[in-house]
């Protein structure tokens, strides 16, 4: 696979973050961690939204005990 | 690449048994499949098993398998490194979905021995096999036979007699079957003549082979990177408030998790976590699906597995 126009969805310094293909050719080998690789930046965004939500799902979970059935 | 002899390059390394995302209506959802190879790519990993094992190969038509295979190789997997399975006993299927892939550049398959009503001798799978090289009438591909355990197996004697007359498109024996005992004997009888090759992660821990198909591959493919190529104590993984693991362990850890539940679907629901998208949770019947308990405490048991990206 060709990987030179694509984008890079990864973790770097506890931060996620979405990367071109150069800049991630950049990076320190063990300065990130690769969560998934997409073939436009759009798709990639997308991702990165759509994991931002899920975040956000959770913690709402988690502070929310009504919701979690913790206290009836 | 269709005019490269892949004569003295058989299978090495680790092989993806690649699971198949589905759609609600369980057709094969080539773009999720897609982007899964892509991701295994990205991370150096990029030998794939396409409708084996894992992949639910007996559960697809040659239809929907060369549709798959069309879309991926068009979105730039190569074709050498795609090993397909062809899981049917109807002699003409086989050849037909053999010679199809041949001319998108796949040369290398993995074919399970026919399956009949009644207990098939030696000699009548032998003639599968003989029957099947001899239509698909090419000098330039691989055949492995895949081992899928007990009743299902091709006899010894038909693996020897096939060694004897097909030793050069012949090339190895994948071992579905999960003793390590199964594998070591065959291991005993056809070293030096074919490959073969185990898929069970624990008798990789122990085989130590030079190549391997795995579905946990799917999830941890470094770890199973390092397990091949010994690595261990030098390529331990550090989970943040835990003790450091090495490879093996991790392999042992995954498999408890998975031990009492159908493996394909195991492994599909832990990769729907891991991917944050339950549609990967989906198995196409006749595959077992996991029910809700089973679900639950999958789960639950992988957030303690406490997965790092980088394995």
């Amino acid at each position: 696979m060709n990987f030179e126009n694509t984008w890079y969805l990864i973790e770097w310094h506890g931060r996620t973050k979405v990367v071109s293909y150069e800049e991630f050719s950049k990076l320190g080998k063990n300065e990130f961690v690769l969560i998934e690789n997409f073939a436009t930046h759009h798709e990639a965004l997308m991702e990165y939204q759509r994991l931002i939500k899920l975040e956000i799902a959770d913690a709402k979970e988690k502070l929310n005990p009504l919701k979690s059935g913790k206290i009836t | 690449m269709g005019n490269v002899s892949i004569a003295n390059n058989k299978l090495c390394g680790v092989w993806i048994d690649v699971l198949n995302p589905l759609q609600p209506d369980f057709n094969i959802d080539e773009k999720r499949l897609l982007a899964h190879l892509r991701n295994l790519s990205a991370k150096g990993f990029e030998r794939f098993v396409l409708f084996g094992y894992a992949g639910e190969g007996a559960s697809f038509t040659n239809d929907e398998k060369l549709s798959a295979l069309k879309r991926v190789i068009s979105e730039g997997v190569e074709p050498s490194n795609i090993c397909l399975g062809i899981n049917t006993s109807a002699i003409v299927d086989a050849v037909t979905l053999i010679n199809k892939a041949y001319e998108k550049g796949v040369k290398r398959f993995l074919v399970t021995p026919p399956i009949y009503y009644q207990p098939l001798v030696n000699e009548s799978i032998t003639d599968f096999f003989e029957n099947l090289l001899k239509r698909v009438g090419l000098a330039d591909w691989q055949l492995y036979i895949h081992q899928l355990g007990g009743a299902a197996d091709a006899p010894e004697a038909s693996l020897a007699e096939l060694c004897r007359s097909h030793s050069e498109i012949f090339c190895g024996i994948v071992d579905q079957d999960t003793h390590v005992n199964h594998t070591m004997d065959l291991v005993k009888s056809f070293a030096g003549q074919v490959l073969v090759i185990p898929t069970h992660e624990a008798n990789i821990q122990i085989l130590r082979p030079n190549t391997a198909i795995s579905v946990m591959a799917n999830l941890i493919p470094n770890v199973l990177k390092h397990v091949l190529e010994n690595q261990g104590v030098s390529q331990a993984i550090k989970i943040a408030g835990m003790k450091i693991r090495q490879p093996d362990e991790r392999i042992s850890e995954l498999q408890k998790i998975m031990t009492n539940y159908p493996s394909t679907a195991a492994m599909k629901l832990l990769l729907s976590q891991h991917y944050r998208q339950s549609e990967w949770g989906l198995v196409r019947p006749p595959q077992g699906k996991l029910g809700n308990d089973a679900k639950e405490s999958l789960i639950k048991a992988f957030k303690s597995f406490n997965l790092t990206a980088d394995e």
